[in-house]
């Protein structure tokens, strides 16, 4: 693969400020200079209010960048699309939609290339089409057309992410049926049936119990490991930060900068145990002493 | 000039005196302020926080209420309760009637509202005439506000200018009572039906309108962002998540509505003819005829109830998910 194609997205000088009425301004994202690559599993840490969520924010198109682009495989990013999935701390489920259908729903309006067909006047028949040259003359190269899933289709990857969860036997059910931990499988599965090349996570296990939290961190490593996507996950967790990652990113707050970018050199696949290796430790007390000390910093500032 | 010389110089050492003797008293003052302090200061400390903070527990009991389960009892139970209520209201009204035998001409009594539902009701078909025209009448004005009340509101959440445009009407037009522009819609629309359409529409949809809209506003935002990434456009953002998320607060709004179309029901129909349950009830309280209009109060408030009953079962129904 090309080195220039590797990088999937691009934070060109991006600065966020926020100006709040009758209230001074705040500057949430300071020069942010970023590059993901392509199946990076990015990981960010940092104190609260060092603009993390913005940042994912202005990755998922929610928000724009007051100076500054942002680009995904050098495209800017304009606004949001079903090329970059994004899975909220608050689950963002459908509460009148049942499990299979709001992992249906994510999979509505995304397309795909197929091959175009047309009925031939003179047989009746559909004949496949080519692509023309220049000249107007028929090429062999079949031509392909964006088109939407069928039904059946989407019932197929709906089917096939609801197992990957393990949640077939609550296909049925409505979200406020379920337990926080069931509500965000659902949302993964919603996100993975994307199928984006990019997966977006604001924080997806910051509301859960630690039990079923370092349940999903295992179910994702492993869906991770089985489809890779470029995934930029933000976390407040470092054990979570160092297992999840190959790469950490530590911001600092006001303004929010990165401040480190630590490729996390360990061996897949993970899982709990992985968090016993000595150099899993070390990682995670360097993460942790740095993210303390900016709290530290922020505390003697007030 | 010596003399005088000498005296400043004395009372220049008389003003220096004077000033040490003050600042002796001042600090002896500020001295004994501090010992007082020093002295709350310990106070403050010898008192232990922990014992005083002790909250009393009564060591006959735990907690202030009693926690029970809710068991099928309770429903039929609160049923009960009501309908015991409503048989003591009339038992009560009864016996005053009884007493008091003049009394039955301001307040009627059971037996004469009963006789005079037998006497229309079913004896004849006057009743159920009269009821089917104020019925339709109901419904349509009703059915009409039901659908102009969902598109305005939506267009209001929708298109910030149009919100800016018709706030201020609905929000005056909401507070006049009906009966205050009855005249107006007699003279520009006559006395036919549509005027009575009219007057329960409009009763309808300005409160079906308001409710309905803040019901939009109360959208989820995680919702629309999440549809958003998914790839939807704004009509599909509409009809997938706009629609369902507000379908519950157009329910309330319809049951808000039904009883708003019954209350107009009188001033609609006074603005002109002989039919409907409304002009009856009008005719009946015009002539002093207690028993009549009474038996139509309580034949409107029974078609109240039962119409609200039915839509909350529809409610149930269709938002099961809640």
């Amino acid at each position: 693969m090309e080195n220039n194609n590797d990088v999937i997205i691009k934070i060109d000088h991006v600065r966020k400020v926020y100006t709040p009425e009758n209230r001074p301004e705040v500057v949430a994202l300071k020069d942010v200079e970023l590059e993901i690559k392509r199946n990076e599993f990015i990981c960010v840490v940092g104190p609260s209010g060092c603009g993390k969520t913005t940042l994912l924010n202005i990755i998922a198109g929610l928000e724009k960048p007051t100076s500054g682009k942002a680009y995904i495989e050098g495209r800017e990013i304009v606004g949001p699309g079903p090329d970059r999935g994004v899975i909220f701390q608050q689950y963002a489920l459908f509460p009148w939609l049942t499990v299979k259908k709001n992992v249906l729903y994510g999979t509505k309006f995304i397309r795909h290339l197929a091959p175009v067909y047309k009925k031939n006047k003179e047989t009746g028949k559909m004949e496949q089409v080519f692509e023309k040259d220049e000249n107007g003359n028929v090429t062999d190269k079949p031509l392909m057309k964006p088109v939407r899933y069928s039904k059946a289709e989407r019932e197929a990857i709906a089917r096939k992410y609801i197992k990957m969860v393990r949640l077939d036997a609550f296909e049925n059910s409505y979200p406020k049926e379920l337990s926080g931990g069931m509500k965000q499988r659902v949302a993964i599965a919603r996100g993975y049936a994307l199928n984006s090349d990019v997966l977006l996570l604001d924080e997806p296990f910051g509301a859960l119990d630690a039990q079923t939290r370092s349940q999903l961190q295992e179910d994702l490593l492993k869906t991770w490991e089985k489809e890779r996507k470029t995934c930029f996950f933000i976390t407040h967790d470092t054990d979570e930060a160092v297992l999840l990652a190959t790469k950490v990113i530590i911001m600092s707050a006001r303004p929010g900068v990165v401040k480190e970018i630590i490729p996390i050199d360990l061996p897949f696949p993970r899982s709990q145990a992985t968090k016993l290796d000595p150099k899993f430790i070390e990682y995670r007390n360097h993460i942790w002493d740095v993210v303390y000390k900016m709290y530290l910093a922020q505390d003697q500032i007030k | 000039m010596k003399d005088k010389k000498s005296n400043a110089f004395l009372d220049f050492f008389k003003n220096i005196e004077k000033k040490r003797d003050d600042f002796k008293l001042k600090r002896a003052e500020a001295k004994k302020v501090k010992q007082q302090n020093s002295a709350f200061e310990k106070e403050v400390q010898s008192i232990d926080v922990y014992e005083l903070t002790r909250p009393y527990n009564d060591p006959n009991k735990t907690g202030n209420i009693k926690v029970r389960d809710f068991t099928p009892w309770d429903r039929w139970k609160n049923l009960l309760v009501g309908l015991v209520a409503v048989i003591a209201f009339f038992v009560l009204w009864w016996l005053i009637t009884v007493i008091d035998p003049t009394l039955t001409s301001m307040i009627s009594s059971p037996q004469l509202v009963w006789d005079s539902f037998y006497r229309y009701g079913i004896e004849s078909n006057f009743l159920w005439i009269h009821l089917g025209w104020s019925l339709s009448r109901i419904l349509i004005g009703y059915a009409i506000a039901t659908v102009t009340s969902i598109i305005v509101a939506f267009l209001m959440a929708w298109y910030k200018p149009f919100r800016a445009i018709i706030d201020p009407f609905i929000q005056f037009l909401r507070c006049i009572p009906p009966l205050a522009y009855i005249t107006i819609v007699i003279v520009v629309l006559g006395t036919d039906e549509q005027s009575k359409y009219f007057v329960i529409w409009m009763a309808c949809f300005l409160s079906m309108t308001v409710t309905i809209y803040q019901g939009i506003r109360n959208v989820d935002m995680t919702l629309i962002k999440a549809s958003y990434t998914f790839g939807a456009k704004d009509k599909d953002l509409f009809i997938d998540v706009m629609m369902p998320s507000s379908f519950p607060f157009i329910l309330t709004a319809m049951r808000l509505g039904v009883g708003i179309a019954l209350t107009t029901l009188i001033a609609a129909e006074l603005t002109g003819g002989s039919l409907g349950f409304g002009a009856f009830v009008n005719n009946q309280m015009g002539t002093l005829n207690v028993n009549n209009a009474l038996m139509g109060v309580f034949v409107i408030g029974i078609v109240g109830i039962v119409m609200d009953k039915i839509l909350l079962l529809v409610e149930k129904r269709l938002t099961r998910w809640k």
